[in-house]
């Protein structure tokens, strides 16, 4: 008789037990009672735990080289871009650890630690460091 | 955990908490890369359009600025001069149109269209 109770099929066994009626039901009702918060919270985490700093880089960047399409006399002084750009005096400078164009405050790249412009074969290249990586680019030619 | 039920209860719960985290990285992850791909796009764009804009800038400084096909570092490009504006439509693969906006022999302003080619 006990060889018999152990050659039964498994998942016979599960529905004598009564677990469908009983436990997962509870589960499935407490689950949908907080399927809300478990994906607002999973929202939350969607938008702030991946956030990609190098990319928002690239853009910022990408809008800096439109700028510079347009200027005249790119001139680099002390660390910093200054340039023509309609008659007006326009400079990209680091404050507060931010690149931004002046006058105004567009930001180009946030939270730099170090940051260096110079001109190599007519090219007008950007080299940045951030968290111990280091960044190069080019921005327009010159 | 295991013992109790076809698929136990807390088995359940902890697989579809593990698999919305699952789907959300992985939709994070396309996003990144669809990012990716549109800039790649975009500096495509750009690069040709740096390339474009500084000759017809060159052209203007030196009032020698004339409609017709050109081609520069690998780039072929047409140029409609018109009063105050010129035209310029890239013939290549990614093939754009800028239309430049010129004062006094100078360009102030410019804009191009791009043929719907980004939101991959």
């Amino acid at each position: 008789m006990g060889k018999r109770k152990y050659f039964k099929p498994k998942f016979e066994m599960c529905f004598k037990n009564g677990m469908i009626m009983t436990n997962f039901l509870v589960t499935l009702l407490t689950f949908m009672l907080s399927i809300n918060v478990i994906f607002s919270c999973m929202n939350i985490i969607s938008k702030h735990n991946f956030y990609e700093e190098s990319l928002q880089d690239l853009i910022g960047l990408s809008q800096l080289s439109r700028y510079l399409i347009l200027a005249d006399e790119i001139k680099i002084e002390n660390n910093c871009i200054h340039f023509k750009y309609l008659d007006k005096d326009m400079k990209v400078d680091v404050v507060n650890k931010n690149l931004i164009i002046q006058p105004g405050t567009q930001f180009v790249i946030v939270n730099i630690d170090y940051l260096n412009f110079y001109i190599e074969n007519n090219l007008l290249y950007i080299e940045y460091k951030r968290n111990k990586n280091n960044f190069k680019m080019v921005i327009t030619n010159v | 955990m295991f013992r109790k039920g076809f698929i136990s209860t807390y088995l359940l719960y902890i697989f579809i908490i593990l698999n919305s985290i699952c789907c959300i990285i992985l939709t994070n992850t396309t996003r990144k890369f669809k990012s990716l791909q549109n800039l790649k796009v975009a500096n495509k764009f750009l690069n040709q359009e740096i390339i474009v804009i500084s000759f017809v800038k060159c052209q203007l400084i030196n009032d020698e600025l004339v409609s017709g096909n050109y081609k520069i570092s690998d780039i072929e490009f047409e140029i409609i001069y018109k009063k105050d504006e010129v035209e310029i439509t890239i013939l290549e693969k990614y093939s754009e149109k800028i239309i430049l906006k010129i004062f006094d022999n100078k360009i102030i302003d410019y804009s191009s269209y791009t043929h719907n080619l980004f939101g991959v």
